[in-house]
Order: C-alpha cells, then structure tokens, then sequence
C-alpha cells in the first residue's frame, strides 16, 4: 500500500502517480490529508505536507474532489485516509460554522459544537470518494470521538484503521484488536513516519501477535523504503505501507516523478508476486460489499501471496475463501488439493 | 525551542546551557512554541525508553495538563493564604496571562470555590484582531483537536492550525489549556485580550514603578490590573500572578523600542 500526501506536488499530479501506482501494483492505496503540524511524520513527509499546502489553498472539498478522480479511474482499489483528527473534524465547509464559542451569549448557549455532525459529514465524503478506512495518528482509539466515528462509518462502510506500535502493552493491544475493522496499522518502530536502515528483530513475531489478536491483516508501516527490506517478512505480514521514499522521490523530481514511483511500486508488489505462485493479486479482490465495514478491507488480496497453509485461525477467512470475487487464489480455494488450504491473506 | 524564541530568549538559552542543557532550535513552521512542542514530541516518541516528555503549559494529551495545573496550583493555594492572611481577605480580582496558561490555571485554583472572587486571564492581543495577528484562542478559536488535547484553537476555516502571533514568546501559541476553555465557556473565568503595544508600555511603566521588570507575558496580566484597578474603585483587592522575570526579555524590548543593546 503506497502512501501519497495528496498535492505534493499538485493534485494533478497526485491524481496521475496515484493511478500509475495502482497500475504498478499497489493493493491499495493511502492517501495523506495535509495538516499544518503533523507530529507522527517525520522530515520528509512533513515537508511533503508543507508543499502541498504551498502549492494549493487547502480545502477539504478540493481535496476530495482530487480523491474522487482517483476513485472513478480505478473504482475497485480502496482507499484510506491517513488524516489528522483537527482538518477531519473542522476542514468541510460543513463543519466551520461548529465550535467557536460567542461571549456576547449567556455561558449556556455559548458554544454549539456536534462532532458528531462534522464526522458524519466526513465520513459519508469518504464513502462517496471510495476512501474505505481512515487512519488517525493523533485519536487514541478509546477517546470517544473515536467510538463515535467507529459507529457513523460501520453503517457507511468506512473502517477506523487502528495502529499498534511495539510499545503498545498487553491490555491495550487486545482492546484495539478486539475494536479495530478492516486491517491493523503495524507501526514498525518507535518515532515518526521516515525511512530506517534497520527493521527492529522482533518484527514478524509481533506481527503474528497482532494477526492472532485481531484475527484481521496486518499492514507493516514506518521505515521502508526498498523492496529488499521486505523479505525476511514475506508470508509474516500483509501488506507493506511505503510513504516516506515516495516523497523523497517527488522531493527530487517534483511533477515528472511518475516513473520513478511506478518503478518503486513495482519493486514492492513483485516482492509479493516472487511469492505467489498464481500471479500478482488485483486490488479488485480487496473490494467488498457495500455496508460490511467490518469486511471492507479484511480481505486485502494475498499480499505475499502465503504458500504456507495456515491454520483457520482468523473468522473471516474462511468466508473470502469460498467467495470467488474476493479471493485471489479462487481456484485453489475451490478445488481441493496441495494448495487447498491456502488463505487470501 | 523554536527558533524564533531562541533568538527572542536569548538569556534563557543561555542559563539552560549554563546549566548542562542542550538546546536545539526547530525551524519548522513558525519556529515558536508550537513547533517546538510538534518536535519535541516527534523526538519522545522516538527515545521514549529512554526519554521523559515535560512540558511546561497546560497543554498536551492527558495527564499532561492536569499535572501542570496540579503543581502550578501551590501558587494560588499559597496566594490565597497570604492574602487572608496579610491583605486582610479574599482578592476582588485574580488575574493571570493565559497562552497554554499554565501560571493563570494555577493561580485560578487557589479560587475556585470562591465564588465572589473574579477571575481574569489576558491573552495575547498582538496586532489586532485577525487571522493570525495573535493568540486569543479563547476569543477567536474554534474546538478543536491538537496536541493531543480538545480545546479551544485558531485555525482556518479548513481545519489547518493558524500561525500566530504574540510579542511575548511564552503566549506565541495558537491554543489554550483545556481547563481554561471549559472556564472560559462556562462563565467562571473571563478572558480579555492585550495587545502588544500596550503590553511593552505596561513592561517600563511597571519597571519603573514598581521596580519589577516583568515579563512580556506577565505584562499583559499588569495592563488588566491597571484597568481594573480604576474600574474596581479604592479599597478594592487585585491579585496579580508575576508569572515571570523580565531579563529574558530585555534585548528583545530594547530591540522593538529601536534600542540596538
């Protein structure tokens, strides 16, 4: 799953390296909502942020419009937002009339403020744009505006991505697998998004962890940059978040970066594809019925296409399984044999 | 430290340095405080093992603000004794400079419950009165969600934090504690903005005066008390927080009044 700040450089561009990448091979595709103090980037997407808001006055509406171009081009690969809370709750137009409190009112009539309207007034943006998750770096998933976007987007079919981090402790961890739709945001290392020459040792046997807890897939995200990073997790997790490098690269070319990000995509989905003996996975695969957020991204393609069988341990497995639209290896799943039990992710 | 505020505080880089610190200026952004909270959280959550994050305004994710609030409150607890004790009752009017509002809170608490005191914080005024000449979050913020916090923030329409602006390096926060939103909201404290131009004069005249030099951000609370003061009538108790020393602002003043030190 590639990650692009949308209007880095322009939305144009973001439009045309979006649907280069998903041709390349990209599952699917994430996309940065700009904010002006992004505390979970690091340098470089930070400054990704900063051109972006440069470059166009930011609005929300712009910015879905630009996302609905991606969408129509390429309908069956989900979107996710990775977004901070503040433009989630105040950035529509919608929302700016919420929340500033009038002192010439008495203490009681003083502040009109609805979350719940400014994030039901998102979230069905979202389901019109094909954005079927968001990811939400600085809402703790227990806060209560947290619970209440998890409500309004389980009848849209927008999911809430949950993140884990190798801190994240025992407790905690089971409560966000037990809460968390769609996949889980495994955060790699400790900091900010940016590229890491090393990978922490105990990665895969974290990511297992996850992966029982939640009995959903896992994306690996924080630190990669080249598809040789991947492969001691080959068949271990399911699905790779690459941001960081996508900008470096745009960083360098700006609006002709196209075939350099269609090159690195490519390098990541054939580290997949090496894996999977029935060819590269569509994004198509991972597209799900309307409503069933709980579905929506869970049956992301075989990102490293697991030739190892795998015990039922995950609910929904099964299910994609029997489902030919969903499943990848649909043959396989069919007919009983060596590869019989071989799950779509 | 932002690095607009290591140039403005030039004397607090100095003492910290003295003292063993390393200060890093950030550059990102407007290079002020809110920059600096941006990475210095970027950097705790990378060293956390390692690393403990203090901060010192009421802002940031929970339990940050309220243990701010907590240790500021010796202040006004302390205040409120003395004043019983040596000004012969409770305070009128208690005034305190609200950017995060760390100080302002914390005098606050000593009166809470005392419902016929006043309570008064300033904010920065700056320039004036639009987008981005200052930092009266309360005046002019909307609810919002940042630094981890849900309060009250200057902000675009869009949903992006605005840049702010404030003489005072210590109120150049687009923000408020969230306490003072829900204060703010509910009628128990008031707000009221001082721009910088009256606060650099009350900065002399109270240097002068009193012989203190306050703060630039303690300077705002002193041109509240002196408006008060004359509204309030002879005989009439105003409690002013002196949140801070003016030394670290003297080059920074001297500069702003054409003074090359």
């Amino acid at each position: 799953m590639p990650y692009l700040t949308m209007g880095d450089p322009s939305y144009d561009a973001t439009v045309e390296y979006a649907i280069g990448m998903i041709d390349a091979g990209a599952d699917l595709l994430e996309i940065g909502i700009p904010f002006s103090d992004p505390t979970a980037d690091g340098p470089v997407i930070q400054a990704a942020m900063v051109r972006s808001l440069a470059a166009t006055e930011f609005t929300m509406e712009g910015l879905f419009a630009a996302v609905e171009r991606i969408h129509t081009a390429r309908p069956e690969v989900p979107l996710v937002f990775l977004g901070y809370m503040n433009p989630i709750l105040n950035g529509l137009a919608a929302s700016v009339a919420y929340g500033r409190a009038d002192f010439s009112k008495p203490a009681a009539d003083r502040l009109q403020y609805d979350a719940r309207g400014a994030l039901s007034a998102f979230l069905e943006r979202c389901q019109k744009a094909g954005v079927r998750g968001l990811v939400i770096p600085d809402l703790p998933f227990d806060a209560p505006e947290s619970e209440t976007l998890r409500e309004i987007g389980e009848e849209l079919g927008v999911s809430q991505i949950l993140m884990v981090a190798p801190n994240t402790g025992d407790a905690r961890l089971q409560a966000i697998c037990r809460a968390a739709r769609g996949f889980i945001y495994y955060v790699t290392s400790l900091g900010v998004t940016g590229m890491r020459s090393e990978l922490p040792p105990d990665l895969a046997e974290r990511i297992a962890l996850v992966q029982r807890e939640s009995g959903l897939p896992v994306f690996a995200g924080f630190g990669f940059s080249e598809p040789g990073q991947v492969a001691g997790l080959v068949g271990k997790v399911d699905g790779i978040i690459v941001g960081s490098r996508n900008h470096q690269i745009i960083e360098e070319l700006g609006d002709v970066a196209g075939t350099a990000l269609v090159e690195l995509t490519r390098g990541f989905a054939s580290a997949r594809c090496v894996l999977n003996s029935t060819g590269p996975a569509s994004g198509a695969q991972a597209l799900e019925q309307p409503g069933a957020a709980i579905r929506l991204i869970g049956p992301s393609p075989a990102f490293f296409g697991k030739s190892v069988v795998k015990p039922p341990a995950r609910p929904n497995c099964q299910d994609y399984a029997e489902d030919p639209r969903l499943c990848p290896d649909r043959d396989s799943a069919r007919s009983p044999g060596p590869d019989s039990s071989r799950f779509c992710f | 430290m932002g690095a607009e505020d290591v140039r403005r505080q030039k004397l607090n880089v100095f003492r910290m340095e003295l003292l063993g610190a390393k200060v890093v200026p950030v550059t990102s952004g407007s290079g002020t405080l809110k920059d600096a909270t941006n990475d210095a959280m970027r950097d705790w959550a990378k060293n956390v093992d390692t690393t403990h994050y203090i901060i010192g305004s009421a802002i940031g994710p929970h339990p940050f603000p309220t243990m701010v609030r907590d240790f500021q409150a010796v202040i006004g607890h302390e205040a409120r004794e003395q004043m019983l004790e040596r000004a012969g009752g409770l305070p009128d009017a208690v005034i305190g400079c609200v950017g995060g509002g760390s100080n302002a809170i914390g005098i606050f608490h000593g009166f809470l419950n005392d419902a016929d005191v006043k309570l008064y914080g300033t904010e920065a005024g700056g320039r004036g009165d639009d987008l981005g000449d200052n930092c009266a979050s309360i005046a002019f913020g909307q609810v919002g969600f940042f630094h981890g916090t849900k309060s009250l923030y200057i902000q675009h329409g869009n949903g992006q934090i605005e840049d702010v602006h404030s003489v005072s390096a210590g109120l150049d926060y687009p923000g408020v504690g969230p306490e003072h939103a829900h204060l703010a909201v509910t009628g128990r404290a008031e707000y009221i903005r001082v721009q910088d131009d009256v606060a650099l004069e009350t900065f002399q005249e109270v240097s002068r005066l009193e012989g203190i030099i306050p703060a630039l951000e303690t300077s705002h609370s002193f041109a509240l008390a002196k408006k008060l003061a004359r509204e309030l009538g002879p005989g009439k108790r105003v409690l002013v927080n002196l949140s801070g020393r003016g030394d670290k602002d003297v080059t920074e003043v001297a500069r702003l009044l054409g003074r090359d030190l």
